[in-house]
């Protein structure tokens, strides 16, 4: 027998040895890896088989193959199982090192320490890969005996399992390091929930601190930053299987079979998953070398460690508790500060109390290092009065000029979805790129300064004479040191047109919006995903849609043009949309893969008659000669808890085409929606105002055009909204 | 041989081990004896290889034992409180210490639990203490191993079992030279058994010495003399170490040669005159009295 054999057959006499001591955990491994992969894929398959009826018309085989990749591909749920196994044989794998019993007994056996620690982190891991990679390879079976077998489905849950090893190494190293540093089962727990959770606390509580005391944080960006939770290996593994645009696909053979076929979006989450093993296992093993054999049955085995646990702990839990206290009473409350004082030194010194407790496992212990409590309390006390106050003036910051590269000004009003997976966000973070550093500097003063204003008028319910309903922008600098700084603006209805026109009415805005989306990307779109695109446009006359790439080309362009001609600040501020055209690609399942609506501007001359040529066009703004009545009510109606009910609703009728006019001239449409729609120019604005108007407008029936494919729309309403101040003199009597 | 040099050993504040230099020689039986607390089962670990001390040098066959499977074959620890895995029976347990111990006699271990009555296929954790001191000294014996290191091990076993256990060494250390090292609290379960005793006290060896050469050189007579003056003429000259008074009956713990001492009282007629054996406890008395320690209070209780 070679050496190479020998040392094999030993290898496996070692395995089979520490396995025989595991056969709990193997037993539930195995278990669990046959109800989910083989039991759960039998009944999935059934189930499918047993639906008589789909209105996909999708035939059996591959709606069969459609719900195994859903079940065992990469939107496989057993990713829950493969995180609870790693923590689970972790824990269990290196319980031995928590009594001196099993200390004195593995430790005076024959056997080198680093064979022992490689042997059970091996042997965990068999644990975990034979009964799941045997449950894939059962699944794939069952799948092809019940005739929905497919390349792509096949592939697709290999490399889900490939996904899920390495996200079962990293979460297993992880929980290794935490056990390691672990003295007993309970604190190898805890030291579990310590390393995989720490990041996330830290990040939600600066998260929640952030919006609550800045005016001007971009809370947008929660789910990008709050989930960027890198020391978590869940994080890359849901990274790898969204960028590999499978995860919440509207397609998943399309998906699926673009992770198959190696495409590397999906592989730096598994690539980093495996540094973090990598990484996670040299420290544990550093760790397993220095950690004495009588640090059994301590709580953590070296006191820098609970020191770091604590500090690292206590501060945010302090921080956490304060943050309730200021939802509970909000700013403006009467004692609000003391409370949050008093809280955050409670929590501080109940953690300490806990936390040396757990230490010591003696209760008489819990005021050990007591004079961490008044460091830990000044800490968090110091946080606190940094995020209250602004102290490092993060609501006052705009970049120096030269410091800048571009920017990008995201209207959180616009919405578009579809392109290459991304939102309208993702869009204009990527396209956007303006250049006029000196006007966005002085918008953002202006933004960020009434966005300050608007946070104190909230807490101090402090308004003036109208209420400045104000727009509500991202603003992202891009750095020339390669940061990306963003910024919530509140751009008030005062703010100077001027100003604002240079910088929205410039090619640069406008191509870094829908309307620089070109034809190409759209037709790219529709044809990877098997999509049928659908221009139709919509206004108050009516609604029409053609069906042709043709014409998404023809309209882009003078939609383009219209925009840099026409489109500005002065005007859509002003002026309403007179209508919309919306482009959308669709399965023929009818799930939409891109939706990208454009608001119509009566200036935007060159699209009316490219639409007007082409049958898409019923009208613009209505005439009174348009409209049969106008119905206006007054409503005063308000309800508390001591008076219920008070109030009423006035309404009047108005039939008199010199009534409608004036009303129609003091007014506007509000059935489009346009970004820079100011509604501070609106009657609805006056804060002391004991009511609020409505204006409804009743088209004429025979200037309607068939609405839509579901029939004639008759009870079409066109709602209006009074300008600020400009309620006409004959409705005045109303208001009562 | 073992050769244990300025070995230090702390727990937190706590010196456990305090620069201990002993050698334990093959072909006898090391006691190593003192109180609970005294450092004997810390230094029995750090001889097996489980601590690993802050200070000094443990040789065991002038190799060091720490992480050394090589070394650690030749050393099974019979700890006080021995681990058996959940569910095991003496067979499963016999099978684990075979793919650990590569010398381990296997016809053997089924010969000896058939002989201690332990059933192969029983588990273990529904044995008596006692009976898995037994299955442990059987699985220790059986490993090969040269060194045996038996932390308390004599505690829970019978009378008829402690005598079948020694026969048992015994039998190993002729047959092949094996060097049981036993640990005790109490020195009256060493006395029959161990060829050298060392005296571990609050972590420092007191004294470690052959047994025989302490023998040899102690002796205990009873003595009643005729006069004053006979007494002082026959203890001219004596180191008498300790002495005790009943009436006329003088009992002297004198250090010095057996014919020495006979020799000092034949100069006079005593009215009664008889050298007596020596246990254990009195040559651990005398000597540690000697040196200041009142053992009575710590080993003796």
């Amino acid at each position: 027998m070679t050496s190479a054999n020998s040392s094999l057959v030993k290898f496996a006499k070692e395995q089979r040895a520490i396995t025989m001591r595991r056969l709990p955990l193997l037993s539930l491994s195995i278990l669990m890896y046959f109800l989910y992969d083989v039991f759960g894929t039998v009944m999935a398959i059934q189930r499918e088989r047993s639906v008589t009826y789909d209105y996909t018309m999708i035939p059996f085989p591959v709606r069969g193959a459609q719900i195994v990749s859903n079940w065992m591909g990469l939107r496989s749920l057993s990713f829950v199982i493969c995180s609870v196994g790693a923590i689970l044989l972790a824990i269990q794998g290196f319980a031995w090192l928590y009594k001196q019993q099993t200390v004195d007994f593995y430790e005076s056996r024959p056997e080198k320490r680093s064979t022992r620690f490689i042997n059970i982190l091996v042997n965990g891991f068999l644990i975990y890969a034979i009964p799941s990679l045997t449950g894939v390879l059962v699944a794939v079976l069952l799948a092809a005996l019940n005739g929905c077998a497919a390349g792509w489905l096949f592939a697709e849950m290999l490399v889900s399992w490939v996904y899920q090893t390495a996200l079962f190494l990293a979460v297993y190293a992880m929980s290794s390091f935490a056990s390691l540093l672990a003295g007993t089962v309970v604190t190898a727990v805890l030291m579990n929930i310590f390393v995989f959770g720490i990041e996330e606390l830290i990040r939600l509580t600066v998260y929640f601190h952030r919006s609550a005391y800045y005016a001007t944080y971009d809370s947008l960006g929660l789910d990008r930053w709050v989930s960027q939770n890198f020391t978590a290996p869940w994080y890359h593994y849901f990274a790898g299987i969204l960028k590999a645009g499978v995860w919440s696909a509207v397609d998943r053979e399309y998906g699926a079979a673009l992770a198959a076929q190696g495409e590397a979006a999906g592989l730096p989450g598994c690539l980093v998953n495996l540094f973090i093993c990598a990484a996670a296992f040299t420290l544990s093993w550093f760790i397993y070398r220095a950690r004495k054999a009588e640090s059994a049955g301590r709580a953590l085995i070296w006191k820098p460690v609970e020191d770091v646990v604590k500090c690292a702990s206590v501060p945010f839990f302090a921080l956490c508790g304060a943050l309730f206290v200021y939802w509970i009473f909000g700013r403006r409350g009467k004692g609000e500060l003391s409370v949050v004082i008093l809280t955050v030194l409670l929590i501080v010194f109940v953690s300490c109390l806990v936390l040396e407790t757990v230490f010591a496992f003696n209760l008489r212990k819990a005021l050990n290092r007591w004079y961490h409590m008044p460091i830990l309390a000044a800490a968090a006390l110091l946080i606190l009065f940094v995020y209250r106050t602004d102290f490092l003036g993060y609501d006052r910051w705009v970049p120096q000029p030269e410091q800048v590269e571009s920017a990008w000004l995201l209207n959180d009003s616009v919405y578009f979805s579809g392109l290459q997976g991304g939102d309208s966000r993702d869009y204009v973070v990527d396209r956007m790129r303006l250049k006029n550093t000196q006007d966005l500097i002085r918008l953002a003063e202006i933004g960020q300064d009434h966005c300050r204003k608007e946070r104190w008028a909230e807490e101090t319910e402090t308004y003036g004479d109208r209420y400045d309903y104000s727009q509500r922008v991202v603003i992202g600098w891009r750095m020339k040191n390669g940061r990306e700084v963003t910024r919530v603006l509140s751009i008030p209805g005062y703010i100077e047109p001027a100003l604002m026109d240079r910088i929205i009415a410039t090619p640069e805005y406008i191509d870094g919006l829908y309307a620089g989306v070109t034809a190409e990307e759209i037709l790219q779109t529709a044809e990877d995903n098997d999509a049928a695109l659908t221009l139709s446009c919509d206004t108050v006359f009516g609604n029409a849609e053609l069906r042709s790439a043709d014409a998404v080309s023809e309209f882009l362009a003078r939609y383009r043009q219209d925009m840099l001609d026409h489109y500005s600040y002065s005007y859509v501020s002003q002026v309403p949309p007179v209508g919309e055209v919306d482009i959308n690609a669709e399965k023929r399942n009818r799930m939409s893969v891109l939706s990208i609506s454009y608001p119509l501007y009566d200036n935007f001359t060159r699209t009316i008659d490219w639409l007007n040529d082409n049958d898409l066009w019923y009208g613009g703004f209505l005439q009174p000669g348009d409209i049969s009545v106008i119905e206006v009510s007054y409503d005063t109606r308000n309800w508390d808890e001591e008076d219920g009910e008070t109030g009423s609703v006035t309404t009047r009728i108005i039939d008199s085409e010199q009534e409608m006019r004036a009303i129609l001239d003091n007014a506007n449409p509000t059935g489009y929606y346009s970004a820079w729609d100011s509604y501070s120019i609106y009657e609805d604005a006056r804060v002391d105002a004991p009511g609020y108007w409505s204006v409804e407008a009743h088209p004429k029936k025979a200037r309607i055009t068939p609405y839509s494919e579901y029939g004639e729309d008759e009870n079409r309403v066109v709602y209006y909204r009074f300008l600020f101040d400009r309620v006409p003199a004959f409705l005045k009597d109303m208001e009562g | 041989m073992i050769e244990i040099s300025h070995l230090e050993k702390c727990f937190g504040d706590t010196k456990a081990v305090a620069d201990v230099t002993l050698d334990i020689k093959e072909g006898e039986v090391f006691g190593l004896v003192g109180t609970n607390g005294a450092g004997k089962s810390t230094l029995l670990r750090m001889v097996t290889g489980i601590l690993r001390p802050d200070a000094g040098t443990i040789l065991v066959d002038e190799r060091p034992v720490y992480d050394n499977p090589a070394v650690k074959e030749q050393i099974f620890f019979l700890s006080d409180d021995a681990y058996f895995f959940p569910n095991a029976t003496p067979v499963i347990m016999s099978r684990y210490y075979e793919a650990v111990y590569p010398r381990f006699d296997t016809e053997r271990f089924a010969k000896l639990t058939e002989i201690f009555h332990l059933e192969g296929r029983r588990k273990v954790a529904e044995f008596s203490k006692g009976m898995k001191k037994q299955l442990l000294v059987i699985l220790g014996l059986c490993s090969g191993a040269k060194y045996l290191l038996c932390d308390e091990t004599f505690d829970g076993l019978d009378p008829v079992m402690r005598q079948s256990v020694k026969s048992l060494f015994a039998q190993d250390m002729t047959d092949r030279g094996l060097v049981p090292v036993i640990a005790s609290h109490n020195l009256r379960e060493l006395e029959d058994i161990c060829d050298h005793v060392g005296l571990l006290h609050q972590g420092g060896v007191l004294l470690s010495e052959d047994l025989e050469d302490m023998k040899l050189g102690l002796q205990k007579v009873q003595v009643v003399f005729a006069s004053d003056e006979d007494r002082e003429h026959a203890l001219e000259g004596l180191n008498v170490i300790l002495t005790e008074q009943r009436g006329k009956l003088m009992t002297y713990t004198i250090r010095g040669e057996r014919e020495e001492v006979e020799a000092h009282f034949r100069k006079v007629t005593p009215v009664f005159f008889e050298v007596l054996k020596l246990s254990l406890e009195e040559i651990f008395i005398s000597e540690t009295e000697v040196v200041g320690y009142d053992i009575r209070k710590f080993i003796l209780g």
